[in-house]
């Protein structure tokens, strides 16, 4: 989502289209973006108090460990609740992180949780149908667009945003570790590509401010980029 | 900004990712690497369809790095409100492009060394650079060096060698004090975040221009131009800048001046009259057993009564008092016109004005005239002025100013920046202290007479 097509629909963040969404009732939400803008940290904390449920995708995740499977328990076997079904049950928000990299099975078992509230239903092993509680609420997260799922999976999210900045509570948190970094690691996202990734950012305000030489924190935190990202950051008016 | 460098290779491939947005504060910008034109290390700017391009080396050598750093600089400076037209203004106001590039170099720099970075220090400048100060058409090459090398430390024995070219041409020290007071005013906008008021960079640039050049030719105005339109340039060549006429004004002297109490007191000395017998007794006492009357300063003060100067009714007053036994005297240009300007002679023989004479004018216009006349008074003479002499319309010109000290040179005449300074000097000569020679020679004496 290009800063042109936020400034046709006078919003300067993207952020705040998100929020827009989840006070509209949006049940269903994808957000991409660059690692560390905060998507996965909004999934948990952007719904307020709401118990929320966290599963990060992988190629071996398996659908049985999301929705669940039955487990011995002495003489017998019983039902256990996977991640998406646990919260279905609740109503809570479920996170799903990296769905990108999830599998194809796992994909395909997504389709029937990420369906219309009013049609959505999930037949269990167990033999139960279970209709997801009202309120629950899907977040999907990735590094990479929409549209790098398939079609089917697509058409499931009723909202997509892709996050061109960091979520601006994270840039409150970087000016508190460091004076003016929030600031400067915000801006660095107006340049595609080039960002300076938060989580390094915090690991070099953290190192700074234990003592560590600048030049030095910035090498461990930046590598090569070291110098660059230090004499931007100093030029951006961030107290080194 | 384009950034003028010696001629460099790039060292090592491509490892950086720029960060221009986060320096400038907007984005994006369209990041490139490779040739630029010769002599030009790296540069900032908007492209004609509006795209902002940042474009440096790549590599991490110490040089590109610097380049790298001193491009951020610029951007921060315009994030800061330095504006991005600052060249369209510094035209406008008939200073070249050179001055511009120069002045704002120095805020970049200046700006980064200020916030921590110390990798503009390895900022490669070009080598070539004019060496004969003798020739006041290179003092534009050595200024701007001299200027844009600050803070760089590789540039720092050239550095010194351009300051000691100027000095060795100067007078007092007039030709290379624009210098220091450039980098005072780029270092009190870095300080102060004075950033929005750039008029002061604009009457520095006028004012670099004018000392140091280049010089533009002032071409033959054509049939039809008003007087004074040649070539439309504001700035005239310093050649082309005359003295104006000067006129000599007798002010009202209506008060009285307190010469005689000064002028009766003793103090003891090592030669004069013998009245203090006692003090002879070395080494209980000091040996100062004779009398001499206190001097009172005579000579000749000449006051520049220009803008520049500020100079109120009361401080001219308090100077009056401070020199009781010297002719005082104030020019400027007239009230009305900067064509010419009047000389008035503020007190003398005893009697001296109550308050500032109300013929003096805003400009200086007549520094020469003045100090000619300064040449034929008694001594010793002071001026009381900022080193800031002009000629015919208040223009200021490195040919006056060297002439005017020359006369200073040739005049015996010391030359004091303010009121402040002459009255410190003036006491000086009031007190009438032996001076050293005298008294090694009074305590040779003694000692040969066995006291």
């Amino acid at each position: 989502m290009n800063a042109e097509t936020l400034q046709w629909a006078s919003v300067d963040d993207s952020w705040k289209l998100i929020n827009l969404a989840v006070q509209s009732g949006v049940s269903r939400l994808f957000l991409s973006g660059s690692p560390g803008v905060g998507k996965s940290h909004f999934g948990a904390y952007g719904f307020g108090n709401r118990p929320y449920y966290q599963i990060t995708l992988s190629e071996d995740l398996s659908v049985q460990e999301m929705f669940g499977h039955f487990v011995p328990k002495g003489q017998v076997f019983e039902w256990h609740d996977g991640p998406c079904t646990r919260a279905a049950r609740e109503g809570a928000v479920l996170v799903i992180n990296e769905i990108q990299r999830a599998s194809d099975a796992v994909k395909d078992a997504l389709l029937g949780l990420l369906d219309d509230p009013s049609v959505a239903m999930i037949s269990l092993p167990n033999g139960e149908n279970m209709r997801p509680k009202a309120g629950f609420t899907v977040v999907a997260t990735s590094n990479d667009p929409l549209s790098s799922l398939d079609p089917a999976l697509q058409d499931r999210f009723e909202v997509a945003v892709a996050l061109t900045a960091p979520n601006p509570g994270l840039v409150s948190k970087l000016n508190e570790a460091l004076e003016g970094l929030g600031y400067a690691v915000a801006n660095s996202f107006k340049d595609e590509g080039r960002e300076i990734p938060p989580r390094r950012a915090f690991a070099f305000a953290k190192l700074v401010g234990q003592g560590v030489d600048n030049k030095q924190a910035a090498v461990m935190a930046f590598g090569d980029r070291a110098p660059d990202v230090l004499n931007a950051l100093i030029a951006g008016g961030v107290r080194v | 900004m384009k950034l003028r460098i010696r001629k460099m290779k790039s060292r090592g491939s491509a490892v950086t990712g720029p960060l221009p947005s986060v320096a400038a504060g907007i984005g994006p910008f369209q990041v490139n690497e490779g040739s630029l034109p010769p002599g030009i290390g790296g540069m900032v700017g908007t492209t004609v369809d509006k795209k902002r391009v940042y474009h440096t080396p790549r590599d991490n050598s110490p040089a590109s790095i610097a380049i790298r750093a001193h491009e951020y600089g610029h951007l921060a400076t315009n994030r800061l409100g330095l504006p991005e037209d600052l060249g369209a203004k510094f035209r406008e106001a008939g200073v070249i492009d050179g001055w511009n590039q120069t002045i704002q170099d120095m805020l970049a720099n200046a700006y980064m060394m200020r916030n921590g970075s110390d990798s503009i220090q390895n900022l490669p400048l070009e080598s070539d650079f004019p060496v004969d100060a003798k020739r006041p058409e290179e003092w534009y090459g050595l200024a701007s060096y001299y200027l844009r090398s600050r803070y760089l430390t590789a540039c720092q024995s050239k550095r010194n060698e351009v300051f000691d070219a100027l000095s060795l041409v100067s007078i007092d020290g007039v030709l290379t004090k624009p210098l220091e007071d450039a980098i005072r005013v780029v270092d009190l906008i870095v300080i102060y975040d004075e950033w929005k008021d750039y008029q002061q960079l604009i009457d520095l640039g006028v004012r670099l221009q004018t000392v140091y050049g280049p010089w533009p030719v002032v071409k033959p105005g054509l049939p039809g131009d008003k007087p004074g339109e040649g070539s439309g340039n504001k700035l005239r060549a310093p050649s082309h800048v005359p003295w104006g006429s000067m006129r000599i004004v007798q002010c009202d002297l209506k008060a009285q001046r307190a010469l005689r109490r000064n002028m009766k007191s003793l103090r003891r000395a090592y030669v004069g009259a013998f009245k203090h017998p006692l003090q002879a007794l070395a080494p209980a006492f000091d040996g100062k057993a004779f009398s001499l009357s206190r001097r009172v300063a005579g000579g000749t003060v000449l006051v520049d009564l220009s803008g520049s100067m500020d100079i109120e009714s009361s401080q001219l007053v308090d100077l009056l008092a401070a020199a009781p036994g010297a002719v005082v005297a104030g020019y400027s240009s007239e009230r009305k016109t900067l064509q010419s300007g009047v000389l008035g002679i503020l007190a003398a023989n005893g009697k001296s004005v109550n308050e500032r004479p109300e013929q003096f004018g805003t400009g200086n216009v007549v520094d020469g005239p003045a100090l000619d006349w300064l040449g034929r008074q008694p001594e010793p003479r002071i001026w009381v002025c900022d080193g800031v002499v002009t000629g015919v319309d208040d223009n200021l010109s490195p040919y006056l100013t060297s002439e005017a000290y020359r006369k200073v040179s040739a005049y015996h005449v010391t030359r004091v920046n303010n009121i402040a300074e002459a009255k410190a000097l003036l006491k000086t000569k009031q007190n009438g202290k032996p001076g050293l020679k005298t008294g090694l020679r009074l305590i040779s004496v003694l000692k040969k007479g066995g006291v």
